[in-house]
C-alpha cells in the first residue's frame, strides 16, 4: 500500500509537470518581450548575472 | 514595474547552470505546491486524482500554464496570493504554517509589484479590522503577521540589492515606470510645457518630442540622455509637482480608476514575440546555454513558421471569469451561501479584492497589459471550481433522500 504521503508528492510532482504544459508545447521555456532583465535583473549594468 | 535581481537568482540557481527546462519545471512545482496547500485548507476532501484533475482543467481552460512556463517573475504573484489567503483564512498547524509563510515571503521577493501590492493590502487589512466583523474572520494577530511578512520582504530584497553592490532599495527605475505611465494618461506633455518655462530639467530639451511609449521607445528622452537611472531626481519632481497640483491629481485619480477597471477585464494570453539574433534572450542562451540553442531555435516561440494559438484558452478563461463574477453576486443569494461554508465565501470575496488590488498596482504604477492580471485570474477560477464543486455537492446531498423516498 502507497502511504498518503508518496500519493500527495507524487501528484504535486505530477501537476507540476502538467502545468509546464504550455512550454512544453512550445518547444522550450517562453521568454518575455523585455527579456533582458531576466538574465540581468538591471541592464543599466548596476548588476550582472554572476555565478555562471 | 522595475524587477528585483531575486528572479535572476532564482533563474541562476534553479536552472543549476545546466538548462532552463529546470527553470520553468521548479516553477511549475511551486505553483503545484501552493495549489496543493490551497485545496488542502479549503477542500480537505480532496484525493491525489481530484487534485489532478483540477489541475488538468485549470491548465485546459486558464492560463496558469502559460505563466509557469514563461521566464519571467508573473508566476510568482498567484503564488504569494494563494499563501496569503492560506494564512489569513485557513487554519494551519506548525509545519504547514512553516512552509506556507516562506513560500509567500519567497514570492514576494520576487516581484516588486507583488511587494506595492503586499503594502497596499496591509493598510486596507489594517483598516479593515477596526471591524468586529472583519475581526471575527480575521485575527488581529494574522493583520499583524501580514504587516510583518511585507516588512520582512522589502528588507530582504533591499539586502539582497545590497549585497549585490546596489543601493539598499527595491526598485532603481519605478520612477521611470510611474513617469511612463503620467506619459500613457496624458499628464506629461502638458505639465512640462509648464514647468519648462521656470525649471530646467535635462528632460525640457525633448519636451516637443516625448514620445508615446516613454520607457521602450527608441527616442525617449531616457535613453538618448543616459538611462533611467540617471534621471532618478529629476524624475521624481516631476512627479511629485503632478501629483501635487490639483487638476492633475485629479485626472490621475480619474485615470486610476478607470486603468483599475480596464486592467480588471484584460487578461487575455496574447502572442509572445520572436527573439532572434542579437536580442538578448538569444545571446543569453548561447552565452549560458549553448546545448540549448538548437531547442531555443526550434521552439514556435523562436521559427515562427506556426503561431501559438491561445484563442481557446481565452474564449474559456473569458466565460469562466464571467462565472466567477456570477458567483461572487451569487454570494447575496441565500440558496447560494447556504451550500458553501463560511470560508469559501470569504476566500471567494478575498481572491476578488486581490484581483482588484492587483489591478490598481499595476495600471496606476506601470501600465495596463494582459500579462499583469492574467497571472492572477487562474486562483479565481481554481476558487471558482472548488465553489462550484462544493455547492453541488450540497445540492446532491439535499436531494438524494428526496429521490429515495420517491
Amino acid at each position: 500500500m502507497t502511504s498518503p504521503t508518496i500519493k500527495w508528492a507524487g501528484a504535486i510532482l505530477a501537476g507540476g509537470f502538467i502545468l509546464s504544459f504550455l512550454g512544453l508545447y512550445n518547444g522550450y521555456p517562453s521568454f518575455t518581450p523585455i527579456p533582458e532583465r531576466i538574465f540581468f535583473p538591471d541592464f543599466r549594468a548596476k548588476f550582472q548575472w554572476t555565478g555562471l | 514595474m522595475d524587477r528585483p535581481i531575486t528572479y535572476g537568482l532564482f533563474i541562476r540557481h534553479s536552472s543549476m547552470a545546466e538548462s532552463l527546462f529546470w527553470v520553468m519545471f521548479t516553477q511549475g512545482l511551486l505553483t503545484s505546491l501552493a495549489i496543493y496547500f490551497l485545496l488542502r485548507q479549503f477542500y480537505s476532501s480532496i484525493t491525489p486524482f481530484g487534485f489532478i484533475g483540477l489541475l488538468l482543467a485549470l491548465t485546459a481552460c486558464t492560463s496558469i500554464s502559460y505563466y509557469t512556463s514563461f521566464l519571467t517573475p508573473d508566476l510568482f504573484t498567484p503564488i504569494f496570493w494563494t499563501c496569503l489567503a492560506i494564512l489569513l483564512l485557513g487554519n494551519l498547524s506548525g509545519r504547514s504554517f512553516f512552509w506556507v509563510t516562506f513560500l509567500a515571503w519567497f514570492a514576494l521577493i520576487m516581484h516588486s509589484s507583488t511587494l506595492v501590492a503586499a503594502v497596499l493590502f496591509t493598510i486596507i487589512l489594517a483598516i479593515a479590522s477596526l471591524w468586529r466583523r472583519v475581526r471575527a474572520v480575521i485575527p488581529v494577530k494574522k493583520t499583524v503577521m501580514v504587516g510583518l511578512l511585507t516588512l520582512v520582504s522589502w528588507l530582504s530584497v533591499m539586502s539582497i540589492h545590497l549585497a549585490h553592490n546596489a543601493p539598499f532599495a527595491v526598485q532603481q527605475a519605478g520612477h521611470a515606470f510611474f513617469l511612463g505611465r503620467l506619459n500613457e494618461i496624458g499628464l506629461l506633455r502638458p505639465h512640462l510645457q509648464k514647468a519648462c518655462a521656470e525649471k530646467n530639467y535635462p528632460i525640457c530639451k525633448y519636451k516637443d518630442e516625448i514620445p508615446d511609449d516613454f520607457l521602450w521607445g527608441q527616442d525617449s528622452p531616457s535613453r538618448k540622455d543616459g538611462g533611467w537611472v540617471a534621471h532618478k531626481t529629476e524624475y521624481r519632481d516631476i512627479i511629485w509637482n503632478i501629483l501635487t497640483t490639483p487638476r492633475d491629481l485629479k485626472n490621475f485619480a480619474i485615470f486610476a480608476v478607470n486603468g483599475t477597471l480596464m486592467q480588471l477585464a484584460y487578461f487575455r494570453i496574447e502572442d509572445t514575440g520572436a527573439m532572434r539574433e542579437q536580442t538578448p534572450p538569444f545571446e543569453a542562451v548561447k552565452q549560458y546555454f549553448p546545448r540549448e540553442l538548437i531547442s531555443y531555435k526550434i521552439a514556435h516561440q523562436h521559427h515562427r513558421n506556426h503561431f501559438l494559438d491561445f484563442s481557446g484558452h481565452n474564449t474559456r478563461q473569458q466565460y469562466l471569469f464571467f462565472g466567477f463574477i456570477l458567483l461572487l453576486a451569487g454570494l447575496g443569494h441565500p440558496g447560494v451561501r447556504r451550500r458553501m461554508t463560511p470560508s469559501m465565501a470569504h476566500l471567494l470575496l478575498f481572491c476578488a479584492i486581490a484581483l482588484v488590488i492587483n489591478a490598481f498596482v499595476c495600471s496606476t504604477f506601470s501600465t495596463v497589459v494582459s500579462r499583469y492580471q492574467g497571472r492572477l485570474l487562474w486562483l479565481a477560477i481554481l476558487v471558482e471550481f472548488v465553489a462550484i464543486i462544493q455547492i453541488g455537492t450540497h445540492w446532491y446531498a439535499e436531494r438524494k433522500p428526496s429521490r429515495e423516498r420517491a
